[in-house]
């Protein structure tokens, strides 16, 4: 109802989406929703913290073991056994509004993610002696974001137009030649992969490579005195792929997130919220692409709590709780994630 | 076990709703001070012996639009009965140009409200909304109770006018 203040800001447009770490386990939060909407004019700068933790490998809509997906490549297959990949996500945003209808957000993160792997091993092969490992932090793919919400006069419906460029380091190797392609890509740093020479997955780099575009909508109101409800929706499509050789080539998979939820606005300096977050994962596309392993749905509950700690300075922490997934594949999956969030306005 | 724990967090959400302001028709009002566009405060209690409307409006509420003439023209025809309006923006301050515009064409003073969050009137979380406050402090209309038409003619004649005498 209140444009001012029934939320803050538009400006955190678009939740840091870590959908790159691996099909369909990334961070589908929104960070809109969680520190609210705003018409307000003016700066806003914000730091997220995300954190991924893809410790149990699944398929379809439920669990698996290791052994028995090596079972596959006992039978002659090669599927690969992933162990587990850790995902740290620092996201900084600077964001300026120039009126109540408009706003730009630029949000640059910062990708740390340990990772482990079988590789395609058999069942006696899934020892700590096969498992390699790869550890890097660099920066990923920046993101730029425009709204618009002056549709109604309320400004409480706005839409979103963006893109994700190529900035973080991404690549492979051509699956002819082995030679490296992309820009500084990462390298396993132990085990068999290491000892072989072998970049790490192009899909678990710090970047995609590509440049996608990114639209999305959103709205929100009150609908009691004490909860304001919201629904957003966004997709995400990459329209531009550097690594477009043949036997090299990759397109991450389009995206689409809907998210809805309550918060609950009885006190102004402590805003609890439930979100629920639906994601919908298509499959990557290429040469260097887990086209097998990488679509999927995925549902996660997301209860919140967002305070106030002066006028302008807020901080929230939500975790996601997986409801339900239906992965193509064998992925690795997490159990929960958490989100942190500081953000102040001038 | 986790499906529980979202259940019992969604009804601990909303059994806190039961608090949502200190509104109550024959109770004494919640002090309320407006801070009026040119650096005045009027505090409710200071209004004593005064009737009181409180009208919570902003210049994007559509049916603030009609509500605010009326006022004007109630608050016009009755201030020599002791009738007193106080008008509470809901606009962020990117918009004053806008409130001072709306509030030059009111016979009543204007602030905005700094928050939402009106203190025992609860959050604003609907406009227009208004409440009016007997000569003693009792409040006597509950806009919160209200159905969301625009304030009427009718209404402030039923509900107002007899406070006066």
């Amino acid at each position: 109802m209140n444009k001012k203040f029934a939320a803050m800001s538009a400006l955190f447009a678009i939740a840091p989406l870590a959908a790159n770490a691996c099909a369909t386990c990334g961070c589908s939060l929104s960070s809109d929703a969680a520190t609210g909407y705003s018409s307000e004019a003016g700066w806003r700068i914000d730091l997220q913290y995300s954190y991924i933790d893809q410790s149990q490998l699944r398929t379809g809509t439920g669990a698996v073991s290791e052994p028995r997906v090596a079972a596959i490549n006992d039978r002659g297959g090669s599927q690969e056994i992933e162990k587990n990949t850790t995902n740290h996500y620092l996201t900084a945003g600077v964001a300026y509004s120039p009126s109540a209808e408009w706003s730009v957000n630029l949000q640059l993160p910062y990708v740390i993610r340990d990772h482990s792997t079988y590789g395609s091993a058999g069942s006696d092969q899934l020892t700590s002696s096969n498992l390699s490992g790869s550890s890097f932090a660099r920066l990923g793919d920046v993101r730029l974001i425009g709204s618009y919400q002056g549709l109604i006069p309320n400004e409480n419906f706005g839409l979103q137009f963006g893109v994700k460029l190529p900035t973080g380091d991404y690549g492979g190797q051509n699956l002819a030649t082995g030679a490296q392609v992309g820009r500084h890509p990462v390298y396993f740093a132990s085990g068999p992969n290491a000892a072989n020479g072998q970049t790490v997955d192009t899909s678990l780099q710090p970047g995609t490579g590509s440049t996608d575009l990114i639209v999305g909508a959103y709205y929100y109101r009150a609908v009691s005195q004490d909860f304001d409800a919201f629904v957003t929706a966004r997709y995400q499509a990459a329209v531009f792929e550097a690594l477009n050789q043949i036997d090299a080539n990759y397109r991450p998979g389009n995206a689409l997130t809907v998210s809805a939820g309550l918060r609950y606005e009885n006190n102004p300096i402590w805003v609890p919220q439930l979100q629920i977050n639906y994601t919908h994962k298509s499959t990557d596309q290429g040469a260097l692409a887990d086209i097998t392993d990488s679509a999927g749905d995925v549902v996660y509950a997301s209860p919140g709590l967002t305070l106030r700690l002066e006028q302008n300075l807020h901080v929230y922490s939500f975790i996601q709780l997986p409801l339900y997934s239906n992965l193509v594949g064998y992925q690795l999956f997490p159990r929960w994630t958490a989100n942190a969030g500081i953000s102040y306005a001038f | 076990m986790r499906s529980k724990f979202l259940l019992a967090l969604f009804l601990a959400m909303l059994s806190l709703s039961a608090a949502a302001n200190d509104v109550e028709i024959g109770r004494a009002a919640p002090s309320l001070t407006l801070r009026t566009l040119d650096g005045h405060s009027i505090s409710t209690d200071s209004l004593r012996g005064k009737v009181v409307i409180l009208h919570f409006w902003a210049t994007w509420c559509v049916p603030c639009q009609v509500e605010l003439p009326l006022l004007t023209a109630y608050q016009k025809s009755h201030a020599d009965q002791g009738l007193v309006v106080l008008g509470f923006s809901l606009d962020g301050a990117n918009n004053l140009p806008q409130v001072r515009k709306m509030a030059s064409t009111l016979n009543f003073p204007v602030g905005l409200l700094d928050s939402a969050w009106a203190g025992g009137y609860g959050r604003m979380w609907r406009l227009p909304v208004s409440f009016v406050i007997d000569r003693n402090g009792i409040l006597r209309h509950d806009g919160w109770q209200d159905d969301q038409e625009p304030l009427s003619q009718e209404t402030l004649d039923r509900e107002v006018t007899p406070l006066l005498f």
